[in-house]
């Protein structure tokens, strides 16, 4: 990483490419972007190293990565006024340029649904011997996009059950979500505080993909998205390597191609320093999943198991219960339930305290029966057979219980 | 403090639109968490047309710890001590997440109507209770008057 090299030089002759290229990134770019609401709603430069005592001639720039320039920030404020139109915009489409010291590789976010009208300037390059994947039809670009038109690539660590070693599984994260539009590109990188502190205001979904290990350079490599919602994953120079399952794309310090990702691929970025025994030292296994947003909009088969689970809960409660008791909130398709043996739900979510606070042992917050979550289930099923089928002392029986639980309802409710 | 979650909003928002018969709980302005409670003693019981104030704040916890509950109002009741604390098992070990402030509130007007002198909080006024059941339920409608009036609007 070129970081060392930086201080040591003065601001302006360090690397005039890179202060040059900071420049074209952060200023003249937003500034021509400004009457033009299709780029760059949001817009903050990311500089790193080198690029930082430049940004220091800017105001702004001593804590080296930060929202820069006021120029920027006036932009963006004009640029929020003639977007006010089209507020769904706004809101969806920030773009974020990074400039990373001399490799000065910018993070954007585009806006979904503007491929036409944005140059395209998403430079691909594939490793040579391979093509682009073909043009696909628009129903099938249709369902890799999210309801606002947004590609999306979700990184969960990967868990090598194969190796019996109990050698560490790399780094821990939570799962990473990013959508972005078309031309799209997104930083992998290290977490540091400066990136923190930049990227603060910016929602979630729309952040350079960073991690907390020293294995991982500034800037590693990126994510790239084509306007077919096609991802590309691409080495810039990191130190230690990134993987695409398994094989290296590029040496050391050089760039890769852009390679084409395949939901489910696995990615490692950097390899495990001092044996990772040390979590800061660990590389990042990764898993992708690629433009599954459709997969969390409601569709007639969620939509239709909730229904189940609700006509469940009347029969056996004799209550339609409609929210979750725990938040209020309605239990809608696509959310984690956890019902409970007496036909009571909740999203998993709210009930988890509960569930794990006396486990197996879990009583039911709504009418009180305790039940053991760890109660085998064979057993369990011969029985319900029976009571089905049997006379009428089992049924009897089923009553009582029934009557227990309409009991505790009545009492809470 | 964190912002107040959804569930403390939308429990206060329907006390307001849909409040309970007899029950008033208002939010304070600075603590959204704290509650401004009054409570009308129960028909047929010693404080019958007597209004009770109560002050109830929901812990951080919540809904997972139950909201505390205390009388500002004097009130003779086996079960409530004359800090005003109250001794109800919703309150303690047998609070539910799925219990929200207006079933809470319920749950102490019912035991207005329906005191326990054998699980007594306020042990004195607890022997009087079981000793004299008659002359204690005087002593609670005297004290009902003299602290617990309804001010005339």
């Amino acid at each position: 990483m070129s970081i060392n090299t930086a201080p040591s030089s003065p601001p302006n002759q360090t690397s005039p490419t890179a202060a040059a290229a900071a420049a074209a990134a952060a200023a003249p770019h937003d500034h021509t972007k400004s009457n033009n609401p299709i780029r760059l709603p949001i817009s903050i430069s990311l500089t790193i190293n080198d690029t930082l005592n430049h940004g220091s001639n800017n105001n702004g720039g001593s804590n080296g990565l930060g929202i820069l320039p006021s120029r920027t920030a006036t932009s963006l404020a004009m640029m929020n006024g003639s977007n006010a139109n089209a507020a769904a915009a706004t809101t969806e489409t920030s773009a974020v340029p990074a400039v990373a010291g001399t490799k000065s590789i910018r993070h954007f976010v585009y806006p979904p649904n503007q491929v036409n009208q944005i140059d395209f300037s998403l430079d691909i390059h594939p490793p040579p011997n391979t093509s682009l994947p073909e043009r696909i039809d628009q129903p099938t670009l249709k369902h890799r996009m999210d309801k606002h038109g947004l590609f999306s690539i979700r990184l969960t660590p990967f868990i090598d059950t194969t190796s019996s070693s109990a050698a560490n599984q790399g780094l821990f994260f939570d799962p990473i979500i990013r959508t972005a539009g078309a031309g799209s590109q997104i930083i992998i990188g290290r977490y540091t505080e400066r990136v923190r502190e930049a990227i603060s205001k910016i929602p979630d979904q729309y952040h350079p993909v960073v991690f907390k290990s020293k294995v991982i350079s500034r800037t590693h490599g990126c994510f790239k998205v084509d306007d077919q919602g096609n991802w590309f994953l691409k080495d810039v120079k990191s130190s230690s390597g990134t993987f695409l399952n398994h094989q290296r794309l590029s040496s050391a310090s050089t760039t890769s191609s852009d390679h084409l990702l395949h939901d489910g691929d696995i990615i490692q970025l950097g390899m495990d320093f001092r044996g990772g025994t040390e979590e800061i030292y660990r590389c990042v296994k990764m898993k992708i999943e690629l433009n599954k947003s459709w997969k969390l909009k409601a569709n007639a088969f969620n939509k239709e198991a909730l229904n189940r689970i609700k006509s469940l809960q009347k029969l056996t409660t004799g209550l339609e219960q409609e929210d979750c008791s725990i938040c209020l909130n309605k239990i809608k398709p696509c959310q984690a339930i956890f019902i409970s043996p007496c036909a009571h739900s909740w999203h998993f979510h709210c009930v988890r305290r509960l569930v794990i606070l006396s486990y197996p042992q879990f009583m039911c917050p709504n009418c009180r029966s305790n039940c053991d979550l760890e109660a085998t289930l064979e057993s369990e099923s011969e029985s319900e057979f029976e009571s089905e089928s049997e006379n009428e002392s089992d049924i009897e029986m089923d009553i009582e219980v029934d009557t227990n639980n309409n009991l505790g309802v009545r009492l809470i409710d | 403090m964190a912002s107040l979650p959804k569930r403390i909003i939308k429990e206060t928002e329907k006390l307001v639109s849909d409040p309970v018969p007899g029950i008033t709980a208002e939010p304070h302005d600075d603590n959204l968490r704290y509650f401004q409670v009054t409570i009308e003693g129960p028909e047929q019981s010693p404080y019958e047309d007597g209004v009770f104030k109560l002050e109830l704040f929901l812990p951080d916890d919540y809904p997972m710890e139950a909201p505390k509950v205390r009388f500002l109002t004097k009130i003779y009741h086996p079960n409530i001590d004359r800090l005003g604390r109250i001794c109800l098992d919703v309150l303690k070990t047998n609070w539910s997440p799925a219990l929200q402030i207006r079933t809470v509130l319920l749950s102490i007007q019912a035991l207005l109507a329906s005191p326990n002198p054998n699980d007594p909080l306020a042990n004195d006024v607890a022997e009087d209770w079981i000793k004299n059941e008659e002359g204690a339920k005087a002593k609670a409608r005297e004290w009902t008057k003299l602290y617990a009036k309804k001010k005339p609007e």
